[in-house]
């Protein structure tokens, strides 16, 4: 099948060296800010500079949230060549954690997102050795496992259902802010919260995906699954903390949204496509691509709408997401070589 | 407990045109993602020009036969639109334009800038009375094994099986010939296929474009037999439940998603009937278990249904996984 | 047995299947010998409106036990039979071939109209009834099918006029609307900005938003910004976060007036938008189906079941259910050909009576009846639904909790 045939192209295919990738990676951010200003720009002329800002920060916040639960979808992808269809479910089971801890037990929210966040990393540990691991003991191959992510997806989405109605809900604290006021710009203190934690545990992933050893393990890992076993790179182990790492930020990114937004069933599956669409933008497997391609997602949905209905906002999004594709098939940050 | 009527309800879904009509669109992605290994995402979106080319067509004033034929262009479109600059994408990256083109086509036909044409968030209704008035069976019920099922539902359901008849056997007869060793060229080492002269850019469009139209005919039979079409009956949600299908029955074989299709729609059913059984159970005992509980529960049980399967049968239900691949046992 | 084996044998059998098809008698609606009556209902427990289900079978749980404790139907218990619409008409239909074998006389249902739409056909095309208490989509009323379809639930033009009088008479002259994009909350935001318009007041914006998107900070934005002094809002359980973004960006029910349906989960609301503060929406004003007795329905089904986090459009489906009941007292059968006669004569009696078993006495006493139920008079027109609506306004206190400050029947006759 093409997805598992392709890692075998990676194999083959010519690495470019890493000194040329970086530069080459700060090229196109250069561009892609190009062009994101000048688009701003031309929306703070011609609707005015206060909502243009503001669409920004809104989106920026959005999409630093689609982007935490989007990099456990795109590591988990590149490292293991699953497409998590469930990725929504496992931010939906952060934000619902945290509120039966919050709402149900009355433990103040900022401690129930922690434990929540640690129950998110255990879900993804269980997830990869009752399921994933067998499944490719069994040598399924990538596609048949879509179906389980799917069938996993179904049944976790009417689980919360099940469990918590389907109703939304809002945690006890923080409900409702005064927000806080940036020259006409208005944040609330949880968006400013959400943007900053986003940025701090996105920060923490690129360092550890750079500096520690794990972490090279897992680029190792991800660059070329079938190389690194051969060179003795133990993957099961680091396909355990990719698991574990991806369903974290998974989980930590749901309870940003239950916080900023509400707490709902399927919370989760109503951002997946957004989530998807950032991931990809950005080039698969690349934590670097995931951060940029979703905030450039979540801005273009908002700032969208000063232009055209908002019933119709994610259209341009996903236009935006095929146009990029169409000029840069891998993605902005994804490598050439990869292309079947 | 009725076991009897758990198989029952579980047939009755069976025999449903819904269930045909699954079918027929499992055969179209089963072309396109089993033969040819191309991840179409899109592939509801298909269905939706199928389905809104006939209803907009009639509510023009059209006619349903030219309806029909305005299926297929608009579907044959979007197919090319679509395929012609994305096929050279790699697999995934291909899943995801495909997917946002259909979500795009979707979101805009529900749109109230759209309205007029297409009804908007009402969709449009009643488009296929031409076809029921060729209903030979009248308005009798008539029984298929234990299953009742009135005459307008038997006259779709002889239309809806024999075009899946001739899909099939079309399919079968195309998938033999050279046409299907390139398909198969294509999806499992493209330059082998390049090497020889063949045009892989060519065969991927061709694929899409007719997998495409067979997602026509399907969402053409989905909206013939509800007499509706919405939007929202196009989500991506169901090609991810088709993909399901194709993978259940076995993929890149011709018959097997046909099998797969029914396959789900007994898992649809009999999970469902299983629950309300037991919440009638449950309230001659106490009322642990109510109708109320049923519909989530359902979901949750068809979910751990479809991850057992791939567990237990993972090249498909109707495969034998033993072939190609060496069993290995598992550790957990 | 190999592949090839099995697949020939369940292509066999299929034939053999098909080739049993013979035509039998019709076999519509319930057999009047038998010890219960069953009334199927399709309702969403799963899908985008899961949120509404659990009340809307919680009324009809009600309906049943009324029914019930006043001897039920024809001297038969009544007995629900249920199927789940789940947002997709696909499985919807499943549902519906199901509870048609059961042959149930009546189906409640769908919640949305576009299920309905595509389940009409089958159900009303079978011989049963359908009765829904939430499809308020103008499609249905001209819908060819044949007299068998009824909703108990207004036509959104109805609620809309009371809205907008209300908003006049409270002193609103800008008037902002926010409105879920699906067949519930388009028509009826449609009819309500029609009415302001028709009443000389100012619509400054008009926001729809996909029922699909999760962020609705833009949407918000938009409103406020087009500086209304009051906000319509046509939403399910996604209120309680649009009326945060509203608080936040500092129109809250302190600075402009707030308006909503009973369509938002008013029980829940206040506690859904800020669970500290049950003051939160103090002052925000609702209208609501109405009983015309002073305690509405809703307070009813609350005291029932009080984990109910909304009790929108409860009131019409228990009405289905009341009303389908006394047809086939009246007309002494659950035959659906016999007792569909008697639902639009029920809703336009001279004589009113309140509940089943008030109903059921005066009917046995030969009475010209019209039901009065929980949603008020519904004086079903020829179409099927009704012409008259009876709604309460409330507003909300400091504590969560409305009080009702008006009863308004629309149109005023």
């Amino acid at each position: 099948m093409s997805l598992s045939s392709q890692t075998k192209v990676l194999a083959l295919g010519a690495k470019e060296a890493p000194s040329k990738r970086g530069k080459a990676a700060r090229k196109r951010i250069i561009v892609v800010t190009a062009v994101v200003i000048v688009v701003l720009i031309a929306g703070a002329l011609t609707r005015g500079t206060t909502p243009m800002l503001q669409s920004v920060v809104d989106g920026l916040r959005l999409g630093l949230v689609l982007a935490l639960i989007g990099v456990g979808l795109s590591l988990i992808f590149s490292t293991t060549g699953i497409f998590n269809f469930a990725q929504g479910e496992f931010a939906t089971l952060g934000a619902g954690v945290a509120l039966a801890l919050n709402a149900s037990v009355g433990m103040p929210v900022i401690p129930a997102i922690g434990i929540a966040v640690v129950v998110g990393a255990l879900f993804g540990i269980v997830s990869e050795k009752l399921l994933w691991k067998p499944l490719r003991a069994r040598k399924v191959d990538t596609i048949s496992t879509l179906v389980v992510a799917i069938g996993l997806g179904i049944a976790l989405r009417n689980l919360f259902l099940a469990l918590m109605g389907g109703s939304s809900r809002s945690y006890t604290e923080f409900a409702v802010q005064d927000p806080l006021n940036f020259g006409g710009v208005s944040v609330t203190p949880k968006a400013l919260a959400s943007i900053v934690v986003s940025l701090v545990a996105l920060g923490l992933l690129a360092l550890f995906l750079k500096r520690t050893r794990a972490g090279q393990a897992i680029r190792a890992v991800a660059d070329d699954p079938t190389l690194a076993s051969a060179t003795g790179i133990a993957t099961g182990r680091q396909l355990i903390l990719v698991w574990a790492i991806g369903s974290a930020l998974a989980a930590l990114g749901g309870t940003l949204l239950g916080l900023v937004e509400q707490v709902r069933w399927d919370m989760g599956n109503q951002v997946l496509l957004l989530v998807m669409a950032g991931v990809t933008v950005g080039g698969l497997g690349t934590v670097l691509g995931a951060v940029i391609g979703s905030v450039l997602i979540g801005i273009v949905t908002q700032a969208s709408t000063l232009w055209i209905p908002a019933e119709l906002k994610y259209v341009t999004a996903l236009a935006v997401l095929v146009l990029i594709l169409l000029l840069r098939p891998q993605g902005l940050f994804g490598r050439r070589e990869r292309i079947g | 407990m009725d076991g009897m009527s758990i198989l029952l309800d579980g047939m009755r879904a069976v025999l449903a045109p819904t269930c045909v009509a699954y079918a027929i669109a499992a055969l179209g992605l089963n072309l396109q993602f089993g033969f040819a290994g191309l991840i179409n995402l899109g592939f509801a979106g298909s269905m939706a020009s199928g389905a809104y080319g006939l209803a907009i067509t009639v509510s023009l004033g059209g006619g349903f036969w030219l309806g029909l034929l305005v299926a297929l262009m608009a579907s044959g479109l979007f197919s090319l639109i679509v395929a012609l600059p994305t096929v050279r994408l790699r697999a995934d990256y291909l899943a995801m334009t495909t997917i946002a083109a259909a979500e795009i086509l979707r979101l805009v036909l529900r749109s109230s800038w759209a309205k007029p044409l297409t009804g908007g968030v009402y969709g449009l209704q009643r488009f296929a009375d031409e076809f029921y008035a060729l209903n030979p069976f009248g308005a009798s019920q008539y029984a298929l094994g234990f299953i009742i099922v009135s005459g307008r539902t038997l006259w779709l359901l002889v239309v809806s099986w024999a075009i899946l008849a001739l899909i099939a056997l079309g399919l079968w007869l195309i998938l033999r010939g050279p046409w299907g060793r390139q398909l198969a060229g294509v999806r499992e080492d493209e330059s082998l296929v390049t090497s020889f002269g063949k045009n892989t850019f060519l065969i991927k469009i061709q694929v899409m474009l007719i997998g495409g139209l067979i997602g026509a005919i399907a969402g053409v039979i989905l909206a013939v037999d509800q007499q509706n079409v919405n939007p929202d009956n196009f989500a991506s949600t169901i090609t991810f439940l088709l993909f399901a299908i194709v993978i259940l029955g076995g993929r890149a074989r011709v018959f097997t998603p046909i099998l797969g299709a029914a396959v789900f729609w007994l898992i649809i059913a009999m999970t469902d009937s299983v629950l309300r059984q037991l919440a009638e159970v449950s309230a001659a005992s106490g009322g642990w278990f109510g109708q109320g509980q049923a519909g989530a529960t359902r979901y949750i049980l068809v979910g751990i249904v479809l991850i057992l399967a791939i567990i237990f049968r993972p090249n498909g239900l109707f495969i034998n996984s033993g072939a190609p691949l060496r069993k290995v046992s598992v550790k957990v | 047995m190999t592949k090839h084996t099995r697949q020939f044998t369940i292509v066999a059998l299929a034939g053999a299947l098909a080739l049993s098809g013979c035509a039998v008698d019709p076999q519509t609606g319930g057999d009047t010998e038998g010890d219960g009556v069953t009334f199927g209902w399709l309702l969403p427990q799963t899908g985008p409106i899961a949120s509404l289900g659990a009340p809307q079978i919680a009324a009809l749980e009600l309906a049943k036990k009324d029914i019930n404790d006043a001897g039920g139907i024809l001297n038969q218990q009544l007995d629900l039979s249920g199927g789940d619409e789940a947002g997709d008409p696909a499985v919807a239909g499943q549902a519906v071939d199901r509870l048609l074998a059961e042959g149930v006389p009546v189906i409640i249902g769908a919640g949305s109209s576009s299920i309905s739409l595509s389940v009409i056909d089958k159900i009303t095309g079978s011989g049963t009834m359908q009765c829904s208490g939430m499809n308020t989509t103008p499609e249905l009323t001209d819908y060819p099918d044949d007299g068998r379809y009824f909703r108990t639930v207004p036509s959104d033009v109805l609620q809309g006029a009371v809205l907008a009088q209300r908003i006049a008479d409270d002193g609103g002259k800008n008037v902002a609307i926010i409105s879920r994009s699906d067949s519930y909350a388009t028509g009826i935001a449609d009819s309500t900005e029609q009415a302001i318009t028709d009443l000389g007041l100012n619509v400054t914006t008009r926001v729809d938003y996909a029922p699909d998107s999760s962020n609705l900070d833009t949407e918000v934005r938009e409103v406020v910004a087009s500086g209304p002094d009051a906000i319509v809002m046509f939403s399910f359980d996604e209120g309680a976060k649009i009326l945060q973004g509203f608080l936040q960006a500092g129109a809250g029910p302190n600075d402009v007036k707030l308006y909503g349906t009973d369509a938002l989960p008013i029980a829940s609301l206040a506690e859904a938008v800020d669970p500290q503060n049950p003051a939160v929406l103090e002052g925000m004003t609702f209208t609501q189906a109405s009983s015309g007795e002073g305690s509405s329905f809703s307070d009813r089904l609350l005291e029932e079941s009080s984990d109910l986090k909304t009790t929108a459009f409860t009131p019409y489906f228990y009405d289905c259910a009341i009303l389908s009941a006394l047809a086939m007292e009246k007309a002494g059968s659950t035959a659906p050909d016999d007792f569909i006669k008697e639902m639009i004569p029920l809703t336009n009696g001279s004589e009113e009576c309140n509940s089943f078993a008030d109903c059921k006495e005066k009917i046995a006493a030969g009475d010209d009846v019209q039901y009065v139920g929980a949603a008020g008079p519904l004086l079903l027109s020829e179409a099927g639904e009704p012409t008259t609506g009876l709604y309460d306004v409330l507003v909300m206190k400091n504590d969560g909790t409305t009080e009702t400050v008006d009863t308004v029947r629309e149109p005023q006759s």
